[in-house]
């Protein structure tokens, strides 16, 4: 008489223990060694409990290999799993039994689950026992512990997921995990090369503002490699789960709609091949453009070449891979009509030019941002200080319409190399609430008289610099840091004395000139305001021009200790003229050293004129090198004609 | 009853089967004959339930196979290369079966195992080609499946086990009114076992015929004449084949021999036999010129 079948087969389940165990066993052996082995070693005494995190048992126990582990064994769990689908012979089998494809798919799927995450629940237990024994508290907690747990088994289980999903795709188990690899990259490699390549196609495409949006969250093995340095969130979690059960759906239905016949097919599912192959085509010829724009330094000929190998090198890989031979260079049609279709769409969008040339109409404007610092970091912590507000008064609106105008004129323009580029973003907000958003690289000197105004004005500069964000209540300390050799350092935690300083340095600020601010950058005492719980914001410099803030310091006798004066300098040598050595600081020393007609200057009143008056930069017209008392340490600075004391023009 | 009207299956482009027309009868053991490539094994894995058909339809007893598990628990397919899990012992073999199909029997197992003398604990992998077919006979059989599909099972056989192996089908066959589909690349090699014959042909069932029925109804004529062959006699007679050697004339004829025989006396030859006809014959001389084609497979 017929026994009863129950939906649960225990023979399926060993027959996948004895195929798949191994993996299973060597995973928990690798974990067994990375912690509770290596927890046996620690000596408490030499552990510092300094920086505690939450993913202190990623950080400091050796992150490598968990990531090797954690990013591999999902997917040769997988891989060995679905083998039976891969090899005809087993493929007959499996079928030809009376078994659901549903309840095999389930059986094995959740069977290879278990034998993925049982390690991670055994390592946890025993770290557990050896926590509560040897009282490991001052180096993690069992939250850690969770923390640890679950962040592992959501990215494993996501990465084992989606090579199941993978593994209904294709009929060759070698294919199988080079797929899940891609699939599993792609997200992140896509969008970068997408972005790449649209900022070398459509002049101004702002790719590094979406590429700050942490873009590696989107692909689990990119995050994966940021566990050590960062807290898995909640959200992120739950996007992965969510992700994983979409894709265990996904291969259930592919798989009962695949043929078993596409065993040892590369591509099983017919329609995909078509996708497949020019989808690779369309990845590697962005990767070939990518190439050969970079070490060709941006040539028009090379790009082309690069656009064209790529894609011809794509096809037929892909066609290779499908057909199971590399004989396949007759199969051009495909080719072809791929080529036509880029070369159409390429050619399209260059000459109409709708998004290069668009600039928005001056009536539709509600605001813009300017800036070359960050525009979509997260607003989190002291970000929110960097982050440049919208400007919108209308002269502003205008000179930024105007300046983007310019740049757009000036494209073709040959633009000399030697000097200093950056990269500025300009971001309209329209006022039906979409946003224009371009990013150019652009040599700041050229465009000084639109920068100028709109720098200059007093809404850019409460909307840009840090120092009008901060709320005087929330600044715990002022730092004020000398450069050089003399370790001057100035901490002000006094409220009062805090409310004085940073008032003293608005005003300073909003009086100050583009000029002066281009000219005397990057030479004074640092300035850093510590805020309440919130981490340390950069406020800028003292300059010479800083009339108020320095008067201040002087009334306090706080400016001997704060920045570099006369007192600090033995001497001055100044050289006017044309230097030919750019590279080393030391050589050009050297070099001013040896040249005639030099001006040395002892006398403090003179050496303070020029600390005044340089700029740190040392192309200006008049060099100076000056020479601090003490450590044989010494600076070049240079001055140009105006900026000039009247002893140093006399003598030249 | 097993059952396939209008089956069709294509693989990429290769139509490997264009409008399969089949029926066989509970309890038969039908042979499907047919060369390397004609379509035999995507015949037998979509009566297996392992592929599925393009168009047309496959059912046994009115029922469709495909995903149908209460009807592929009476169903066992034998590949044409026998597959176990790695490193699997008959014994785990058996016990994964047992799990499978409810109709499983230890005491069949056991009685077939001690038959062919098969030690249990070995890996079946380890085993020859031969004695792998054999376990998969014994682990076929323990299942009592009530149709057995077998992809040209006696290749690799001595023809001692070869003949083990056909008593024991045959035995179920009588004993349980097992039903069984064969195939074969040569119809002599299962004559002898099948009741039905399918001729399988670059993806077409060419001809289908009841083994018995076919004897019974072809036969080899030799005639010779003083003068020429009545035509009378050639317009009565319905001829599948003729040919002249010398004097004596010799037909192919189809009907019954006694009615054959008393036509041919009233027209009194001088030499007169009937000879016995062997199965290639008939099919070959049955399908006329295809038959010539296909000589290879019905020989």
């Amino acid at each position: 008489m017929p026994s009863k079948v129950s939906w649960f087969n225990i023979e399926i389940m060993k027959q996948i223990a004895r195929s798949t165990g191994w993996i299973s066993i060597v995973y928990f052996l690798g974990l067994l060694l990375i912690l509770p082995i290596r927890l046996l070693t620690l000596n408490l005494d030499d552990w510092r409990l300094n920086d505690h995190n939450r993913h202190v048992l990623f950080q400091q126990f050796t992150f490598e290999f968990q990531l090797a582990m954690l990013v591999s064994v999902p997917v040769i769990l997988a891989v060995f799993l679905f083998r039976f689908l891969h090899v005809k012979q087993s493929a007959d089998l499996m079928h030809s039994l009376p078994l659901k494809r549903e309840k095999i798919f389930h059986h094995y799927a959740l069977t290879g689950m278990v034998f993925l995450l049982a390690p991670v629940a055994a390592i946890t237990l025993i770290t557990i026992v050896i926590h509560a024994a040897l009282d490991f508290d001052q180096v993690f907690s069992l939250t850690d512990l969770f923390y640890w747990a679950g962040t592992t088994s959501t990215i494993a289980v996501l990465l084992y997921t989606a090579t199941v999903l993978i593994a209904m795709m294709t009929g060759i188990s070698v294919v199988h995990a080079v797929l899940s690899y891609i699939f599993l990259f792609f997200p992140f490699g896509f969008i970068q090369l997408l972005f790449y390549n649209l900022k070398i196609l459509l002049y101004g495409f702002p790719s590094t503002t979406y590429l700050e949006s942490q873009l590696e969250k989107i692909s689990p093995l990119t995050y994966a490699t940021t566990l050590n340095g960062r807290v898995f969130q909640w959200g992120d979690a739950v996007g992965y789960l969510v992700a994983a059960i979409i894709f265990y759906v996904l291969a259930l239905l592919f798989y009962q709609k695949r043929n078993v016949e596409q065993a040892s097919e590369a591509i099983a599912i017919p329609k995909l091949r078509a996708i497949f192959k020019y989808g690779v085509t369309f990845c590697t010829m962005l990767v070939g453009a990518a190439y050969f724009n970079e070490v060709s330094n941006y040539s028009l000929a090379w790009l082309i070449f690069g656009y064209v190998m790529g894609a011809v090198f794509g096809y037929f890989i892909a066609e290779m891979v499908l057909q199971k031979t590399w004989r396949v260079f007759a199969r051009v049609k495909g080719l072809a009509v791929y080529a036509a279709v880029v070369a159409i769409l390429v050619m399209g969008v260059k000459t109409l030019g709708i998004y290069e040339n668009k600039v928005p109409s001056i009536a539709d404007i509600q605001s813009v941002q300017l800036t070359n610092g960050p525009l979509y970091t997260s607003a989190d912590g002291v970000n929110y200080y960097y982050r440049m507000k919208p400007l919108t008064e209308q002269a502003n609106i205008a000179t930024v319409r105007k300046l983007h105008q310019q740049i757009l004129d000036d494209r073709n323009l040959n633009r000399p190399n030697n000097e200093i580029e950056s990269d500025y973003f300009i971001r309209y907000t329209l006022k039906n609430g979409r946003h224009v958003t371009r990013e150019y690289r652009i040599n700041e000197r050229l465009y000084e008289d639109f920068f100028k105004p709109i720098l200059e004005s007093k809404e850019y500069k409460l909307a840009a610099n840090p120092l009008f964000k901060v709320k005087d209540s929330r600044i715990k300390t002022m730092n004020i840091r000398a450069n050089g050799p003399s370790n001057k350092e100035l901490v002000l935690s006094d409220p009062q004395e805090i409310k004085e300083a940073i008032h003293a340095l608005r005003e300073d600020v909003l009086a100050e000139s583009y000029a002066d601010s281009l000219y005397f950058q990057g030479r004074g005492s640092s300035i850093e305001l510590a805020l309440e719980g919130e981490g340390t914001v950069y406020a800028g410099e003292v300059k010479p021009v800083y009339l108020h803030f320095i008067r201040w310091l002087e009334e306090k006798q706080l400016l001997e200790r704060t920045v570099i004066t006369a007192e600090d300098i033995s001497h001055v040598l100044v050289v006017k003229g044309e230097t030919t050595n750019t590279d080393s600081v030391d050589e050009l020393k050297r070099e001013l050293e040896g040249k005639n007609n030099s001006l040395n200057i002892k006398k403090n009143g003179q050496i303070k004129e020029l600390l005044d008056q340089a700029s740190s930069s040392s192309d200006k017209e008049f060099k100076a090198i000056f020479y601090y008392k003490f450590g044989g340490y010494y600076e070049i600075m240079s001055f140009d004609e105006e900026h000039a004391p009247d002893f140093v023009l006399k003598h030249f | 009853m097993i059952e396939m009207s209008n089956v069709s299956k294509q693989f990429d482009r290769f139509q490997a089967l264009e409008n399969v027309n089949l029926s066989i009868q509970k309890g038969s053991i039908y042979g499907l004959i047919g060369s390397n490539g004609a379509g035999k094994t995507t015949l037998i894995k979509l009566l297996a339930g392992i592929y599925r058909q393009d168009k047309g339809k496959i059912s046994i007893d009115g029922k469709p196979v495909y995903e149908n598990t209460s009807l592929k628990q009476n169903i066992f397919y034998i590949p044409d290369q026998p597959f176990v899990f790695s490193h699997y012992t008959t014994k785990q073999m058996a016990r994964f079966y047992k799990s499978c199909y409810p109709s499983w029997s230890e005491e069949r197992f056991e009685k077939l195992a001690k038959l062919f003398e098969v030690n249990l604990q070995k890996k079946i992998q380890t085993f020859s080609k031969g004695w792998q077919r054999q376990i998969s006979f014994i682990l076929a059989l323990a299942c009592n499946p009530e149709i057995l599909i077998l992809d040209e099972p006696l290749d690799g056989l001595d023809p001692v086990v070869r003949k083990k192996v056909k008593n024991l089908l045959i035995h179920d066959v009588a004993e349980r009114e097992m039903t069984i589909l064969i195939s074969s690349h040569n119809l002599r090699e299962v004559e002898d076992l099948c009741d039905h014959i399918g001729i399988i042909h670059k993806g077409s069932i060419i001809i289908e015929k009841e083994l018995d029925e076919l004897k019974s109804d072809t036969h080899k004529v030799q005639l010779a004449y003083r003068d020429t062959v009545p035509n009378k006699l050639l317009r009565s007679l319905k001829i599948l084949h003729s040919e002249k050697r010398g004097s004596v004339s010799i037909f192919i004829v189809k009907g019954e021999e006694d009615s054959i025989a008393k036509q041919i006396r009233e027209t009194n030859p001088v030499i007169f036999d009937i000879l016995p006809l062997t199965l290639e014959e008939i099919f070959i001389y049955e399908m006329g010129d295809i038959g010539y084609a296909i000589k290879s497979v019905v020989v």
